[in-house]
């Protein structure tokens, strides 16, 4: 009799998970072994029912305790934790000298459309979309719980530009701090998404 | 968690304690030690451990370390240096707790 749990049946009980919202890889890939690992243990104590009838079972039993893994409390817990790292990276040599450099290569930029044209309005979603595209590249679809609550925090900033942007005149005192806002935003969310993606790469390395 | 409410302050003690004792260990195993080790009286669920797990990770007393096992893959949990200073100074509380609640509900009793 068998008491290990085929690859198609892990597969089975990963689809199964994303189908119940639980959709970050690094929750997921914990309960997919915690699940497993159950499962195995009731086929090697006797149970002979069949791998899909034990797991419905155990469903039945913990589903609600395992979708609670991805709660609201939970992204609320890493939301407040990435954004404490992201406040903490602006005060590194990193994020201070790319916000001066970010801050001449955006008034230069400006100085070619201005900041209410389509083109200046578009501006903010470029930066956005190039800090969202880290993660996507070195990952593809896979998506960790750290990066999907921190492209929040990048979302709501970027799409806040568009309230301020009709109120903007160049130049005044207003468009000089738009731009600081926005340099030190860009500068400090690109270092936050690079090390989240650096954390997340070395974590999931297989030893 | 399990039988009762007063183990859930100990959670984070019983955790380090136990990967104090093993080179690492992952979640399942966990649950599963506390269970072998109490008898069934404590049981640990997967919605108190794991992110009892993370915390303790956040806070720097654990280290991760990901292998495939059987066709998956296992998160391996083990104390780092900090985590290790951390759980004699957490077992050393729990401890002169012990010893405290003792000496108000039973005082002939002695822990040593």
């Amino acid at each position: 009799m068998r008491n290990k749990v085929t690859k198609v049946e892990i597969e089975f009980i990963d689809t199964y998970l994303i189908n119940a919202d639980i959709l970050y890889e690094d929750v997921r890939v914990e309960i997919v072994d915690h699940v497993a690992s159950e499962i195995e243990y009731r086929m090697s104590q006797g149970d002979s029912r069949g791998f899909y009838e034990i797991f419905k079972e155990y469903m039945v039993e913990h589903k609600a305790v395992l979708v609670k893994e991805n709660s609201r409390s939970f992204n609320w817990r890493i939301f407040k934790n990435v954004t404490q790292q992201f406040l903490k990276n602006l005060y590194s040599w990193q994020v201070i000298v790319g916000s001066i450099v970010c801050f001449w290569v955006f008034e230069n930029i400006y100085s070619f459309f201005h900041v209410e044209s389509a083109m200046g309005s578009f501006f903010p979603t470029f930066l956005m979309v190039t800090v969202m595209f880290i993660p996507l590249m070195v990952f593809r679809k896979k998506k960790f719980s750290f990066i999907g609550n921190f492209g929040i925090l990048v979302t709501v900033f970027f799409s806040l530009n568009y309230y301020i942007i009709p109120h903007i005149k160049e130049p005044s005192l207003l468009y000089y701090i738009y731009l600081g806002l926005m340099a030190i935003f860009f500068a400090g969310s690109l270092k936050t998404m690079i090390s989240l993606v650096v954390f997340y790469k070395k974590r999931f390395q297989v030893v | 968690m399990g039988n009762s409410k007063l183990y859930k302050g100990s959670l984070n003690t019983i955790i380090l304690k136990l990967l104090e004792e093993s080179d690492k260990m992952y979640g399942y195993e966990i649950t599963q030690k506390v269970k072998e080790i109490t008898k069934g009286e404590l049981i640990i669920t997967e919605g108190a451990l794991y992110p009892a797990l993370h915390k303790l990770e956040a806070e720097g007393l654990l280290d991760v370390e990901m292998q495939k096992v059987d066709n998956r893959l296992r998160k391996y949990y083990k104390l780092t240096g900090k985590g290790l200073t951390e759980t004699a100074n957490r077992l050393a509380e729990l401890e002169e707790y012990i010893r405290t609640m003792q000496t108000i509900i039973n005082p002939n009793w002695s822990i040593s």
